[in-house]
């Protein structure tokens, strides 16, 4: 964890960034005597989920699970709740969301820790092939429908998936994160709490007057003035999903890490961003990343499933769904409003 | 030679004729047993990897065994609202951005980028840019959502 940086808020209500796993940790209280506090029981939160969740920690459960891929593992809480969730996800988005793609996220080369990736020598666009099972059929193979094969032991706390592949809950682990440790301060503090983790927010309680302030935009590293839309925020979850971040190159191809499950490729989706309101941050997650690997699809999909969303296509249009609001947009070159 | 008697090939017929009768049967009492038994196995193996019911009727069977129903996506309790008036702006065109389009039935192909200079992270073309200017000055900074 990187030192806290206190965030000037609202009055009354205050806030603290940090870095953990990767990705920015954002934490807003309405009551400023609470911000430590609150700051503290999001940490706590974070590490029990990278101990449980983690494809990069080699003492991660996670990583057991995977290296014993076809034996039942005995595991905790904790990634019993992150596996069902995901599984859910693969359902609820007709395997599109499929948590089995950690072998297909490995071969395309997302198979260590995002900053590590920084390090790496192969990732040059050098022409070697570095990846030998890129794409391969065996590969592809393993992907497909592999979550109806997950098997989930709530009762013994165990869990096997298939011989040959391998779990990536980062779709969906990092916003079940967000919404527990938001849980955790609400419940322990009593005070309304905003928790964002790599961009995907949580929040319980009551927010402060005006709501919480959003900024939506491609990759929550860009920051607030990055091009993208101004947002309160009341209550709920919100989510995006965006193949404009964490890309790599691997052998000239720029690769990202949303995998589609029958290519076992980075999809190749007309979206390059969708940012979905729901009712929790995990629901807003799994309709995002759902969404983005619907194609053209995931307007009516969205609509049909009653989810505010604003989707942004590769070439730049902004395509706004249900209530989402048409206003506020910065340098938005052309918004559509599909009620 | 010794001549066939008539009742004698009556018996012999009706022998036959029942023996079929038996044979008949006793493929009808196969193959409804295999039937039950490959429904027995396929209930069995269902119930040994549970949970993922592939169609409708899966679901409503899992339903009735009283296997958790898939929670469906909820929308939030209020929809976002965009932020007050000093972030509200008009669109705008900027050269930095790229032109919008008609249509977007089909996802184009992803321009190659030039590799970065810090791999991996390769900026994907188009993209939302960042802005040169500062936002206006807003009472606090807002939480970024994006991806990640």
């Amino acid at each position: 964890m990187s030192s806290r940086e206190r965030i000037p808020t609202a009055p009354g209500g205050a806030g603290a960034t940090w870095t953990a796993i990767g990705s920015r940790v954002d934490v807003r209280v309405a009551d400023r005597s609470a911000l430590d506090g609150a700051a503290e029981i999001v940490d706590q939160e974070i590490e029990r989920f990278d101990e449980a969740c983690s494809r990069f920690r080699e003492d991660s459960e996670l990583s057991r699970v995977n290296a014993r891929a076809g034996r039942p593992v005995e595991v905790g809480e904790v990634l019993l709740d992150a596996i069902e969730l995901a599984l859910r996800g693969a359902r609820l988005t007709d395997g599109s969301l499929d948590p089995t793609v950690g072998l297909a996220l490995e071969q395309a080369g997302y198979d260590r820790d995002w900053e590590l990736m920084f390090a790496r020598p192969d990732d040059e666009d050098s022409g070697e092939d570095t990846a030998p099972h890129a794409g391969s059929p065996r590969v592809i193979a393993r992907c497909r429908a592999g979550w109806r094969q997950v098997s989930v032991d709530r009762t013994g706390g165990r869990v096997r998936i298939p011989a040959g592949t391998k779990l990536d809950l980062g779709a969906t682990a990092k916003a079940l994160a967000a919404d527990r440790a938001a849980a955790a301060v609400h419940v322990r503090l009593g005070c309304g709490v905003l928790v964002a983790l790599g961009g995907d927010i949580a929040t319980a309680g009551s927010a402060p007057d005006g709501g919480w302030r959003v900024h939506v935009t491609d990759d929550h590293r860009d920051g607030a003035c990055a091009s993208g839309q101004r947002l309160a925020i009341a209550s709920g979850g919100l989510a995006t999903s965006s193949t404009a971040a964490r890309r790599w190159r691997r052998h000239g191809e720029s690769m990202h890490h949303i995998i589609d499950p029958n290519t076992g490729r980075p999809a190749r989706t007309p979206w390059r961003t969708v940012t979905v309101a729901a009712a929790d941050c995990t629901d807003a997650n799994i309709a995002s990343t759902g969404a983005l690997l619907r194609g053209t699809q995931a307007p009516a999909w969205l609509r049909a499933l009653g989810l505010p969303a604003r989707l942004v296509s590769v070439e730049g249009r902004i395509v706004k769904v249900g209530s989402w609001p048409v206003q506020g947009e910065r340098r938005a070159e052309s918004v559509e409003a599909h009620a | 030679m010794k001549p066939i008697r008539r009742d004698s090939l009556r018996h012999t017929s009706g022998s036959r004729d029942a023996a079929l009768r038996r044979l008949r049967s006793a493929n009808r009492w196969l193959l409804a047993g295999s039937a039950l038994l490959t429904a027995v196995f396929a209930d069995l193996a269902s119930s040994a990897f549970s949970g993922h019911p592939s169609s409708a009727a899966g679901a409503s069977r899992a339903a009735r065994r009283g296997h958790t129903a898939t929670k469906p996506l909820r929308p939030p309790a209020q929809a976002p609202r965009a932020a007050g008036p000093q972030s509200v702006q008009p669109p705008a065109q900027t050269e930095a951005e790229a032109p919008a389009q008609a249509s977007t039935e089909e996802g184009a192909p992803e321009q190659p980028s030039a590799p970065a200079q810090q791999a991996p992270e390769a900026a994907p073309e188009p993209r939302e840019a960042e802005s040169s200017e500062a936002p206006p000055s807003e009472p606090s900074e807002p939480v970024v959502s994006g991806g990640s």
